[in-house]
């Protein structure tokens, strides 16, 4: 998983980048053996909470198509924009991590700072309805193999065909991020979401990829 | 231009207003700093509801306050952002 750069890390970065990259990539892998050596259980929780927010950030970018505006001093980074997402295996292998994994024990203002933004993400009636945020956390949940939230959220399938696009458009952005267009969010104008109703489409989708990998990333020191 | 509508900080009023000025307030690496007057564009994406944009960058920001340093932290970050093919 990890490219010939990170292969030439210090054995502890090499650890924490192959963290990043499983969690990010298939996080239904995270296994306990994956723990870098030495790390203790609330370095791993901020090691998740940090593969989490960039799950977050790195969809809102995508989705948004925001342009690269950092004075970087680091080389170019190229998309391979063609690359395929990982399998997703099948359903009855997937973990389940329960509800009290999905907060930030060892950190409580930033654990309520996630609180606050998930009620907000989640439980808001505006600019789309709950119903909506919770059909397009559940396709999230599912292409995150997140089996307890996929659980939770099994209620909230696609009824309409505006529904269906709101699902298509929850399971491209969760699998394959790099691969959004502006087409993407036209086909949500053209069914009548306003543009702040696209922002709530985002970033309910975002926010799941990010809730999941936070569970599963503790599966180092849960399971 | 980004494909999703946004408001640039000089065009900003009232809440979102507060919000840009709020957040250009917290300390930022220089590396972070876009070379123009406008606020980066992660966080003008999310410039069409400034509380959803203050309830973002609260979490964002309390990650610098954790058992992780600063190393540790950019290392994670970029080989999520590459792992997602992404530049950000």
């Amino acid at each position: 998983m990890l490219k010939g750069e990170d292969e030439r890390l210090p054995q502890r970065g090499a650890a924490l980048a192959r963290f990043a990259v499983t969690l990010t990539a298939q996080p239904w892998s995270v296994t306990p053996e994956l723990a870098p050596h030495g790390v203790g259980a609330e370095a791993i929780e901020a090691m998740a909470a940090v593969v989490a927010m960039f799950n977050y950030l790195t969809r809102v970018a995508d989705a948004s198509g925001i342009e690269f505006d950092y004075a970087s001093p680091l080389p170019v980074f190229a998309p391979e924009r063609d690359r395929q997402p990982v399998t997703r295996p099948d359903r009855a292998t997937w973990p389940e991590i329960t509800g009290e994994f999905r907060t930030l024990r060892s950190f409580p203002a930033m654990s309520e700072a996630w609180r606050q933004w998930r009620e907000y993400v989640f439980d808001s009636d505006e600019p789309i309805t709950q119903r909506e945020r919770r059909l397009l956390a559940g396709a999230a949940a599912q292409e995150s193999c997140d089996r307890w939230r996929a659980d939770e959220l099994a209620g909230y399938s696609p009824r309409n065909d505006r529904e269906s696009l709101l699902d298509a458009f929850a399971r491209k952005l969760s699998r394959r991020p790099w691969q959004m267009r502006p087409t993407d969010l036209q086909t949500l104008r053209d069914a009548g979401y306003p543009e702040p109703a696209l922002l709530h489409v985002i970033s309910a989708v975002a926010l799941q990829n990010a809730e999941s990998r936070l569970a599963l990333g503790r599966a180092l020191i849960t399971r | 231009m980004a494909w999703l509508a946004t408001i640039s900080r000089r065009d900003a009023e009232g809440a979102l207003a507060e919000t840009y000025a709020a957040m250009a307030a917290r300390p930022i690496p220089d590396v972070y700093r876009p070379p123009h007057d406008d606020a980066p564009g992660i966080i003008r994406a999310h410039s069409l509801d400034a509380e959803l944009m203050r309830r973002t960058f609260a979490v964002s920001g309390s990650l610098h306050r954790t058992a992780l340093d600063w190393a540790d932290r950019e290392l994670i970050s970029s080989v999520t952002s590459r792992t997602n093919q992404c530049f950000y």
